[in-house]
């Protein structure tokens, strides 16, 4: 997968798609919680019009629309709580010189 | 779940997992149905013909030949879990070596359709009904079953057997000379 990334275009790999931690377990719940409600519906619906076929198209229209959710870093949603880093010593930059 | 891919996997993964629970689902809503139905089968034109056989001891074997008509209504044994059905006519008789001779006659892919009625009218035998000595001139019952196969879309292959199984004395004459 690391190849075909290296394949893309510079401006593409360049995207930037993490999400905070937080964010992560949102986003974590987010599908889990779509997928199984739909999973029931889908069950019900394909029971009363006796097609399975009904089930398996409201399961993958459901994780379409799930994906267009999780997919994208929204940052609204999965990027609210960025991590604060610690700016770094003075005394760690000379450590590092006379090394 | 740090990046797209990641998330990307995981999203297909349970995506095929709940797709997966689902299907199981619906084998378990079918699974205690009834799956059998009425038939009525009717035998005409029944004829025995001697054929030369070098491979058994008697030189010849019996060779039936018949037309048989089916009346049946499939409709009710198709649901949401039910693809097709492999219908198929059997016939059963015991003969001196063998307690039980099971022959193929016909057979028929049904698939589901909203009102499943099969009515036939002197079909023939697809597969030649032959048997491996001289035990079908005169045998007093041959029983002609319709069994099928329900093709689910998830779940076992099932094997019923339709109601209305009938039993049929064969001629005492053979219709033609060996050749």
């Amino acid at each position: 997968m690391d190849g075909i990334i290296a394949m893309l275009p510079a401006p593409i790999q360049k995207l930037s798609t993490h999400l905070d931690f937080r964010g992560q377990r949102v986003a974590e719940t987010t599908y889990h919680v779509i997928l199984t409600i739909s999973g029931i519906i889908a069950f019900f619906v394909g029971y009363w019009t006796q097609q399975l076929s009904h089930s398996m198209y409201i399961i993958m229209a459901s994780a379409l629309f799930t994906a267009l959710i999780i997919l994208p870093p929204w940052p609204f949603l999965f990027r609210k709580n960025p991590i604060v880093w610690q700016t770094p010593n003075a005394e760690e930059k000379e450590t590092k010189k006379t090394q | 779940m740090h990046s797209f891919l990641t998330r990307g996997n995981a999203l297909l993964g349970f995506t095929l997992w709940v797709m997966a629970a689902v299907t199981a689902a619906a084998f378990l809503s079918t699974v205690f149905l009834d799956y059998t139905t009425n038939v009525e089968l009717k035998t005409s034109d029944i004829k025995i013909r001697p054929v030369v056989d070098y491979t058994t001891e008697d030189e010849t074997v019996d060779l039936a030949t018949l037309q048989f008509s089916i009346s049946a209504d499939f409709s009710k044994l198709f649901n949401w879990n039910v693809k097709q059905l492999f219908v198929y006519l059997v016939a059963e008789y015991q003969s001196k070596n063998n307690a039980i001779n099971q022959v193929v006659l016909w057979d028929r892919i049904v698939e589901r359709s909203e009102r499943v009625v099969m009515n036939e009218k002197n079909l023939k035998t697809k597969y030649y009904f032959l048997d491996d000595g001289k035990n079908l001139i005169g045998h007093k019952n041959v029983t002609f079953v319709l069994r099928y196969n329900v093709i689910p879309n998830s779940g076992y292959l099932r094997l019923s057997q339709a109601q209305g199984q009938i039993e049929v004395p064969f001629p005492t004459e053979y219709s033609a000379k060996s050749r």
